[in-house]
């Protein structure tokens, strides 16, 4: 199994990676900061930045915090969400410590790995976001990198 | 019926603020500008032709400050740019400055293209640009701060830290003529003097933020333009320099060719024992991250470094770029890279742009011969490598204290207080030469006399070696090279793309044709709009044309197309005692120039015919009426 993960160290908050994503997934011809299931946070003066987006959790929190189950993971260990029986209420979104859930325009948005070929991973210039396996050495290295993405947020938003 | 336009790639809108008048107002953008200028530094320029009042002040307050975004701009890989332009208080001439950072794509995605401020305020005051909507805010809070000062507290005071800030520090408040206009901190709007319009205005700074989306008009074949953009990037071994040391490698490179502008002119290379001090190796020791850059991009040429200083304690400086540093270091005779990061953290925080480090390098020549005395610089010893002497006369250059008004009014303002300095001088038109020695690369560095801003190696950035092998090797044929990477750049810059990473870090003419081709069709996938390479190449030929007629309307004429006197006659001393040769056959390719551009040989006016030809009659006509033609036999 391959997890998404994100690397501050090597991040340059150029954003390559919410231009890669809206446009693979292309709603409407458009291409929007919002629509991005994965966007940066970034803090100039501290020159600290951060990725919103899923890491395919092991603990998936938000899969517990749907009211109706509508939420759960498939074969790539992706988050899938059936819409049939979303209500929209948001718990998802405010349960991921990664903020990588969004409802945008009544939708909740996910990353959906690109069905195993994250654009995001092949345009970032730097490899600050790779897509690895999550066995042997890596494990530790994936849930270093998880913890940091999680600790440092607050240090990125706050003003 | 009132005909709505529909936009694919631009906002689609340009936003006019009369600060006299308390008035903002937008409208839409013309499809016949579009057609014509492309967008970026092509509007800016056709935008400024029109609107500055030939006759007024320099400075009046009724000659637009302009910022505009092009077409590619927060859409293509190594696409934040923006262009900042006005009348030049420091040139008196056609003004523009090119700068990074996310200002481009906020105020795009904030619904402008481009953003024109007329007019000037009785109180300071800043702009809030926020998705759809502007504001004129009070800023007498803000006023007297530096850059770092006031981006933290408009940041906080928007309530919104990923917010693009574009502010002048005390040096643009106080109308010094070096003064910029930094974009996020650290990322300086730099030559031409945009930070002194700025604070003649009373704008102590622009903030922008934006939601929008953008519509293009066909984005799978977006998408591929896109992805083979990135693949030729990936194939490019400059992509590789760039991103191991950024542009820091051209210390080594230019000292390598002996075009270092070292003792203001009169040496071009530093001997190993010497250079090893500050070459891109040194430098590369003080480097904390591995990566840095603008929005999308794909090289990172500029660094971050933190020094731990014996004499200035631990400072950080972000985002620094070749031509930020070597100015204020060995330029100046200083050896100790602390000591440079220092100057170029100094000017960074006082809104100063590294063109004042040529200004202090010709002041110490002048100091040396004795033609400034001690006294007249509040006692300061001014000999080269005085990096105490630097600092002091930076801090007195940003606030216009005793001596540092002697650098008010630029390189210009020198030259007119000590008459003797214009054989001295780096410069053209006014603009110090910051970039390599013309001596040292004939023609690559044909562009400093035919830029329309002055000495300026951003005009036309690229290897014209490489792309003059499609002509003959004789001298039309390196000058047609040269157009060729002239002509490319200005597009660039009419799209906002980094010049550096579409033309300047090319390294086959494979690359470049690559490069020509994907950027057309970035365009035109983007935007629907359909143009044709050559179409694009008109536009480009078009900005040069009118921007060179603004400064045909100030009085410029084929004689200011030259190089600084001491390129064109000293030796330049060079590696093991040999020279480069003076600068000689200036004459024959601006001949050269001007017959392939469609300019009068004698006068370098823009002929009539040449104007009409490319839809611009009304400027054929406007030079007319100012009986300028009477001049063109």
């Amino acid at each position: 199994m391959k997890k998404l993960i994100f690397d501050s160290n090597l991040c340059n908050w150029c954003r390559i990676c919410t231009l890669a994503c809206t446009l693979n997934h292309a709603p409407g011809n458009v291409i929007s900061n919002k629509t991005s299931r994965i966007r940066i946070r970034f803090n100039k003066e501290k020159t600290l930045s951060v990725a919103e987006v899923c890491v395919q959790c092991e603990e998936a929190p938000c899969i517990g915090a749907c009211p109706v189950s509508a939420l759960s993971k498939d074969g790539l260990g992706r988050i899938v969400v059936d819409n049939s029986l979303c209500i929209r209420c948001g718990s998802c979104v405010k349960a991921c410590p990664y903020h990588g859930i969004t409802l945008v325009n009544d939708r909740i948005l996910v990353c959906d790995l690109c069905d195993g070929d994250p654009a995001c991973v092949r345009w970032c210039p730097f490899k600050a976001i790779s897509y690895v396996e999550f066995s042997g050495e890596n494990v530790e290295r994936i849930k270093q990198l998880q913890n940091k993405m999680i600790n440092t947020y607050e240090e990125v938003v706050s003003i | 019926m009132l005909m709505v336009m529909e936009y694919f790639g631009y906002a689609g809108k340009i936003l006019y603020v009369d600060l006299s008048k308390n008035s903002i107002r937008q409208v839409p953008l013309e499809s016949s500008l579009i057609r014509d200028f492309v967008g970026g530094r092509g509007f800016a320029s056709k935008i400024l032709y029109d609107e500055v009042d030939v006759e007024a002040d320099v400075m009046a307050p009724q000659n637009p400050l302009i910022f505009a975004t092009g077409p590619l701009s927060d859409l293509a890989p190594s696409s934040s740019r923006l262009t900042i332009a006005a009348r030049s208080p420091s040139t008196r001439i056609h003004g523009d400055s090119n700068v990074g950072g996310l200002f481009a794509s906020e105020l795009k995605r904030a619904g402008y293209d481009v953003l024109v401020i007329k007019g000037k305020s009785e109180k300071p005051v800043y702009l809030w640009i926020n998705d759809g909507r502007a504001e004129i805010r009070d800023a007498k809070h803000l006023w007297g701060m530096t850059v770092p000062e006031v981006t933290k507290a408009l940041l906080k005071e928007v309530g919104d830290r990923e917010a693009s800030v574009a502010c002048i520090g005390p040096a643009g408040e106080n109308i010094v003529y070096s003064a910029a206009v930094i974009v996020d901190f650290d990322r300086a709007a730099s030559k031409t003097g945009m930070g002194a319009v700025m604070g003649n205005k009373k704008v102590k700074a622009v903030v922008v933020r934006g939601e929008n989306e953008t519509r293009i008009y066909d984005i799978q074949r977006f998408k591929k333009a896109f992805e083979e953009a990135i693949s030729i990037y990936e194939r490019e071994p400059t992509t590789k320099i760039g991103r191991a040391i950024g542009s820091h490698f051209l210390h080594d490179t230019h000292n390598a060719h002996g075009a270092l502008i070292l003792k203001n002119g009169r040496y071009g290379y530093l001997p190993p024992e010497v250079f090893k001090n500050v070459c891109a190796e040194a430098i590369n020791r003080y480097n904390v991250k591995s990566t840095s850059g603008c929005g999308y991009c794909y090289l990172g040429c500029t660094r971050n470094f933190v020094i731990d200083s014996k004499r200035h304690g631990k400072f950080m400086i972000t985002h620094l770029d070749y031509y930020g540093l070597a100015p204020l270091l060995y330029r100046l005779d200083i050896f100790d890279l602390e000591e440079g990061f220092y100057n170029a953290k100094l000017c960074e925080e006082l809104g100063l742009d590294m063109t004042v480090g040529q200004q202090i390098a010709l002041m110490m020549e002048l100091y040396e011969h004795g033609i400034v005395k001690r006294e007249e610089l509040d006692g300061i010893d001014l000999t080269w490598g005085n990096a105490d002497a630097v600092q002091t006369l930076l801090k007195k250059i940003a606030y216009k204290d005793g001596a540092g008004n002697i650098f008010a009014e630029g390189l210009l303002g020198i030259i007119k207080r000590y008459p003797e300095a214009s054989k001295y001088a780096i410069h053209v038109k006014g603009m110090d030469n910051i970039p390599q020695d013309a001596r040292a690369s004939r023609t690559y560095n044909f562009r400093y006399a035919v830029s329309t801003r002055g000495a300026d190696h951003m005009r036309a950035s690229g290897l014209s070696s490489l792309v003059g092998t499609m002509f003959p090797k004789d001298l039309p044929g390196a000058v047609q090279g040269f157009m060729a990477v002239e002509s490319l750049t200005t597009l660039i810059n009419l799209l906002e793309v980094c010049t550096w990473a579409w033309s300047a870090y090319t390294s086959s003419l494979e690359a470049f044709k690559d490069k020509e081709r994907v950027l057309v069709e970035l365009y035109n996938s983007a935007t629907g709009v359909n143009l044709s390479i050559d179409d694009l190449y008109r536009a480009a030929w078009r900005t040069l044309l009118i921007e060179r007629a603004e400064n045909v309307r100030y009085g410029l004429r084929r004689k200011d197309d030259t190089l600084p006197e001491r390129f064109l006659k000293e030796p330049l001393p060079t590696e093991g005692g040999k020279f480069h040769p003076p600068y000689t056959d200036l004459d024959d390719r601006l001949n050269i120039y001007y017959r392939e551009r469609g300019i009068d040989e004698k006068t370098g006016i823009p002929k009539k015919e040449t104007l009409k030809a490319l839809g611009l009659n009304y400027v054929a006509e406007d030079l007319n009426r100012r009986g300028i033609y009477m001049e063109v036999s």
